[in-house]
C-alpha cells in the first residue's frame, strides 16, 4: 500500500480540468508565497539555563528564551550597537517591557549580516506574544504575533522594517 | 522525468521540479480542495488553498522518500489545507461524525507528523480489502460523497457506510496503539 499511487489507483471522481481552474495561477501563487517567505523570520524557543534565569526579567521556573535571528543590510549594526535595550511584548494582550541582549552576530551563507537577540518569556503564562523591538522607538520594529508551541520552534510572518525600509530576514537555527 | 527524480530534485530545493509537480498534480489537488470546500469559496480562493498545499510540499521536501508516491501525501495535505480554510471561515466541516479526524489535530505538530501518520494509515490500509481501501481514501481524503462512491462501486450506500465505519474503527485503534488519539 505504501507504494501505491493513489491518483492512479483511485482516480478522483469528476477530476478538475483546465476549464475548472488555472494551473498557472496556482504556480504563480506558489512562486509569490515562496518569494514573500524570504521576508519571514523564524523564532526559536529554547529552555533557558539556570545561569540565565538569574538575569531573567521574569523569575519563574519555566522561563524560555526566544531568539530572533534577523539578517540586515548592515546599516542596522551601527544603529543598534551591541544591545537592543528595550523590547515591548504583549503577552496575552498585556504589555510587558523587557531587555534584549545581543548574543551573536555574523554573516550567513548568502553574505547577509545577521544578529541574534535573546529575551525572556514565561512560556507557561504566554499563549501568544506580540513583539515590538525598538531603540528610541525608531530603529527596529517587529510587528508580529506568534503562537507559542510545545515543540520549541515556529515560524511567523513578520512586518520587519528599518527606518521604513524593508529588511530581509533569514531563518534562525 | 520520473516522479522519483522530481522528488530528488525537490529535496534539493529545485523550484523547476516544484513547478513540474504543480502542473502534474494541480488537477488532483484542486479536485480534493473543491470537493471539501464545495460552494464555500470561489475558484480563485480554491486555487490559493491548492497553492498552500504545494507550499507545504516544498517545506517538507527534505523529508520526502523518493521510493514513495507523492499522491497520498498530497491528498492528505490538500484535505488538511481545505479543512483549515473552513475553520478560518468558522464553517463546520465535521457535521457528520464520519468526517471527524481519526486523530486529534492537536496531536499533529507539523507536516512531518502528517507524513508519519499517513505512513501508519497506509500500513494499516494494506491489511484491508481493495474496496475498503478505496472507500476510505475516496471519502476521507478525497472528500467524495458516499452516494457517489457507492454508485461507482455498485454497492448500496448503507453497505458503503458500514465498510467505512469499520475501516475508521480499525484505523483509530491502530493509530491509538501508536500514540495518535482523538481525545
Amino acid at each position: 500500500m505504501n507504494d501505491l499511487n493513489w491518483n492512479e489507483r483511485f482516480v478522483p471522481l469528476n477530476m478538475a480540468d483546465k476549464n475548472d481552474f488555472s494551473a498557472n495561477s496556482i504556480s504563480l501563487s506558489v512562486q509569490n508565497k515562496l518569494e514573500n517567505e524570504k521576508g519571514q523570520i523564524t523564532m526559536t524557543k529554547k529552555r533557558i539555563r539556570p545561569l540565565m534565569i538569574l538575569a531573567a526579567a521574569i523569575a519563574t521556573a519555566a522561563v524560555s528564551m526566544i531568539s530572533v535571528n534577523a539578517a540586515t543590510d548592515g546599516a542596522i549594526t551601527d544603529a543598534v550597537g551591541d544591545t537592543v535595550t528595550k523590547i515591548k511584548m504583549f503577552i496575552n494582550g498585556e504589555e510587558v517591557e523587557a531587555d534584549a541582549h545581543l548574543v551573536e552576530s555574523g554573516v550567513d551563507e548568502e553574505g547577509n549580516e545577521y544578529h541574534v537577540y535573546t529575551f525572556d518569556v514565561d512560556e507557561d503564562e504566554a499563549d501568544s506574544v506580540e513583539i515590538a523591538i525598538a531603540e528610541d522607538d525608531t530603529v527596529v520594529n517587529y510587528d508580529t504575533e506568534l503562537e507559542l508551541s510545545d515543540d520549541g520552534s515556529y515560524e511567523t510572518e513578520t512586518d520587519y522594517t528599518y527606518d521604513g525600509e524593508s529588511i530581509d530576514a533569514v531563518e534562525a537555527e | 522525468m520520473t516522479e522519483k527524480r522530481l522528488i530528488s530534485k525537490l529535496k534539493n530545493k529545485d523550484k523547476k521540479a516544484l513547478d513540474i509537480l504543480i502542473k502534474e498534480y494541480s488537477p488532483y489537488v484542486y479536485t480534493i480542495v473543491r470537493n471539501i470546500l464545495g460552494q464555500a469559496m470561489t475558484k480563485e480562493d480554491m486555487e490559493e488553498v491548492s497553492a498552500d498545499c504545494f507550499i507545504k510540499l516544498w517545506h517538507i521536501s527534505e523529508k520526502l522518500d523518493e521510493s514513495r508516491p507523492l499522491s497520498p501525501y498530497l491528498a492528505a495535505c490538500a484535505r488538511n489545507c481545505a479543512k483549515n480554510k473552513l475553520r478560518e471561515l468558522h464553517i463546520d466541516y465535521c457535521a457528520d461524525e464520519l468526517f471527524e479526524d481519526i486523530v486529534s489535530p492537536d496531536s499533529i505538530q507539523d507536516s512531518c507528523e502528517v507524513s508519519h501518520q499517513l505512513s501508519l494509515i497506509t500500513e494499516c490500509l494494506r491489511g484491508l480489502s481493495d474496496i475498503e481501501q478505496e472507500i476510505f481514501v475516496r471519502f476521507y481524503y478525497y472528500g467524495e460523497k458516499l452516494r457517489d462512491i457507492s454508485e461507482m462501486l455498485e454497492i448500496s450506500e448503507n453497505a458503503c457506510k458500514t465498510k467505512l465505519c469499520r475501516t475508521r474503527e480499525k484505523l483509530r485503534k491502530y493509530l491509538a496503539e501508536r500514540g495518535y488519539t482523538n481525545e
